[in-house]
């Protein structure tokens, strides 16, 4: 604030003093003119009648200007006829009126005129200490005022700083601390009544909301969390108090085909194979459900994983389960990311395992598993050639036990899906599902 | 620039300012002393103010020659048809004062010397300048004598002479002379 103040009274100082220096110089002009034209009236009959002394006394008057060093009178031949001061020579007049200004002096040149006629010429020249001294006179005084003003400045800037800046100052260091410590109990100290103390209000109330949202949040979070552990807890022994019932059917079953066949028909047979195949069935979605409580459940190891390696594990196992199905693998080398192996390893198994089914029905299926980049983050995918999807219904495909193919045509628990997407979010990456019906789909997810 | 004394050489600095101002053909590269004095009365013109009703508008200066012309030709030559103040000069010379009337600036002549004291106050108030180059002319009431002093020609001027007249004669031409007050 104080330079700009300065500048500016610098810039006005500087313009007065240019503006003062113009006019002062022409009024040095029109004085010496006024007293050339004076003299030389006084000098015509000098003139005419070859006075020198009395042309010289009438130059002498300007003795009362002490800023006159010289001065002349010339006859019209241009030769000097009188004189006065102490500088000896004397240029050659100029035919019209005129003024110079020199580094150091000014020259006038006036001529003569007796009735109308010339006669002479008269030569003045003038220091320019006035000029000088009235300059330095200025200087000072500008300079003067310069300090003052500075100084009242100074003052008034001290007291708008305790009115106007520091109330801000202080809201801003308030602010700072906030979004600093987090800590949202913090207020701005009230001021005055003026709009500041209106900002500084509104800033407060602010933090008021601030402060109850998050308590809102929290309590909310807290809420949740303990709603998904019970969630869990409950899916987790819900699946395990689901299993032994389940192990029962099977297992009677199991031993009813086995230590009463004989007593059984082939029709009692046949339905004793469908409940059992029923109980499988029953058991791996249990399984799967167990699955996906566990990785709601479980701690999330943050460690590099070779994706690369993984699949080709998961394929082969795919492979070997399955023999005679003739698919092509393409496993792109070098995917690896971080995250938890052994849920890297589900949402592995579940997508190729997918790719596997999906395929199932029409020879020289070909999986791919690879990465790519998407938006500067690094994307990997399963990409199979089977039976696909609608894209209609692509927001149903990650939600649990949702099947986009009836029972018949391909058997699945429809969690498959759920469990990856929840681990992948869990790894805060995003899963996403491209398809078209009866070309394939690719399952793209970050991590 | 020091003194310097010629012949008649300082003054061609006055008489160059009315040769100056004539197209001549080869001007007088040394003015002669009467031409000197004729530019010198032509000049009076411009620093004596004749009273009031002495000229009728559009009429000239008269300059009368009383006694014998020292000029010559030099007088026409020297004035010409240059103005005082817009009115031209005529020039009339006589040899006796009852001829000349209706005269601005009347010369007598050295040859008169014995008549001043008859010559001078038969001219009474009239408003007439009286010039001369006689000794102690304006001792006895003439306005202005022309006196030779190393080579210069010199003025003498009696104001009171003049006053009397009527006639003003501008404070600059009388500090350019010597100024004598009259006896009476």
């Amino acid at each position: 604030m104080m330079l700009t103040s300065s500048g500016a009274l610098v810039l006005a100082g500087a313009g007065f003093a240019t503006y003062e220096i113009v006019l002062f110089r022409e009024g040095m002009i029109r004085e010496l003119s006024v007293e050339a034209e004076i003299i030389g009236r006084n000098s015509t009959a000098a003139l005419t009648y070859g006075d020198r002394s009395s042309a010289n006394e009438a130059l002498a008057a300007l003795r009362a200007e002490p800023h006159i060093v010289s001065a002349c009178i010339y006859s019209p031949d241009g030769r000097v006829f009188a004189r006065y001061g102490k500088i000896s020579g004397f240029p050659h007049p100029t035919p019209g009126d005129t003024h110079t200004f020199g580094r150091d002096h000014l020259v006038l040149f006036r001529q003569i005129l007796l009735d109308g006629e010339k006669i002479g010429t008269i030569y003045i020249r003038s220091d320019l200490t006035e000029l000088a001294s009235r300059l330095n006179r200025y200087a000072l005084l500008a300079l003067a005022v310069l300090l003052v003003s500075l100084f009242v400045a100074f003052l008034l800037s001290s007291i708008l700083q305790k009115v106007i800046s520091e109330p801000v100052l202080h809201l801003a260091e308030t602010a700072r601390r906030v979004s600093a410590e987090k800590n949202y109990s913090v207020r701005a100290v009230q001021h005055g009544k003026d709009e500041i103390a209106v900002l500084i209000d509104g800033f407060n109330e602010m933090l008021d909301q601030i402060q109850a949202r998050d308590a809102e949040l929290t309590h909310r979070t807290a809420e949740l969390e303990g709603a998904n552990k019970e969630l869990a807890a409950f899916s987790y022994s819900v699946s395990h108090d689901l299993r032994a019932p389940l192990q029962s059917i099977d297992g009677f079953s199991q031993a009813l085909a086995e230590d009463c066949a004989d007593k059984i028909d082939a029709l009692g047979l046949d339905y004793i194979t469908r409940v059992r195949a029923a109980t499988r069935r029953m058991a791996e979605l249990i399984d799967d459900l167990l699955t996906l409580s566990h990785v709601s459940r479980g701690e999330r190891k943050n460690e590099q994983v070779d994706l690369s390696a993984l699949a080709r594990e998961i394929v082969a196992g795919l492979r070997q389960r399955d023999p005679g199905r003739d698919v092509s693998f393409v496993v792109a080398p070098g995917a690896s990311a971080k995250g938890d192996s052994r849920l890297l390893r589900v949402v592995l198994e579940n997508l190729l395992a997918n790719a596997w089914k999906f395929t199932a029905k029409h020879a020289g299926a070909r999986i791919e598993f690879g990465f790519f980049t998407r938006e500067g983050k690094r994307a990997f995918f399963v990409k199979d050639d089977g039976a696909g999807f609608d894209m209609a219904y692509a927001g149903k495909l990650f939600g649990p036990f949702q099947r986009l193919h009836s029972m018949t045509e391909f058997e699945g628990s429809g969690i498959g899906l759920a469990t990856v997407q929840r681990i992948i979010h869990r790894h805060g990456g995003e899963v996403w599902a491209e398809g078209e019906v009866e070309q394939g789909a690719t399952i793209s997810f970050t991590l | 620039m020091s003194r310097t004394r010629p012949n008649l050489g300082v003054i061609c600095v006055g008489l160059l300012l009315l040769t100056s101002a004539v197209a001549r053909a080869g001007k007088a590269p040394v003015p002669s002393e009467y031409q000197v004095k004729a530019a010198y009365i032509f000049n009076f013109a411009r620093f004596v103010e004749w009273p009031a009703g002495s000229f009728e508008p559009g009429t000239p200066i008269t300059l009368c020659l009383l006694g014998d012309d020292p000029f010559g030709a030099d007088l026409e030559q020297t004035i010409g048809h240059k103005m005082v103040g817009g009115r031209e000069f005529i020039v009339r010379r006589s040899s006796r004062l009852q001829e000349l009337t209706g005269c601005h600036i009347l010369f007598i002549g050295s040859s008169e010397k014995g008549r001043l004291s008859q010559i001078l106050p038969s001219l009474g108030v009239a408003r007439v300048l009286t010039v001369s180059e006689t000794e102690e002319f304006v001792e006895r009431g003439g306005m202005i004598n022309f006196s030779l002093e190393e080579s210069r020609v010199r003025l003498e001027i009696n104001v009171d002479a003049a006053e009397r007249a009527g006639l003003q004669i501008s404070s600059k031409l009388l500090k350019v002379a010597r100024v004598v007050r009259s006896a009476k």
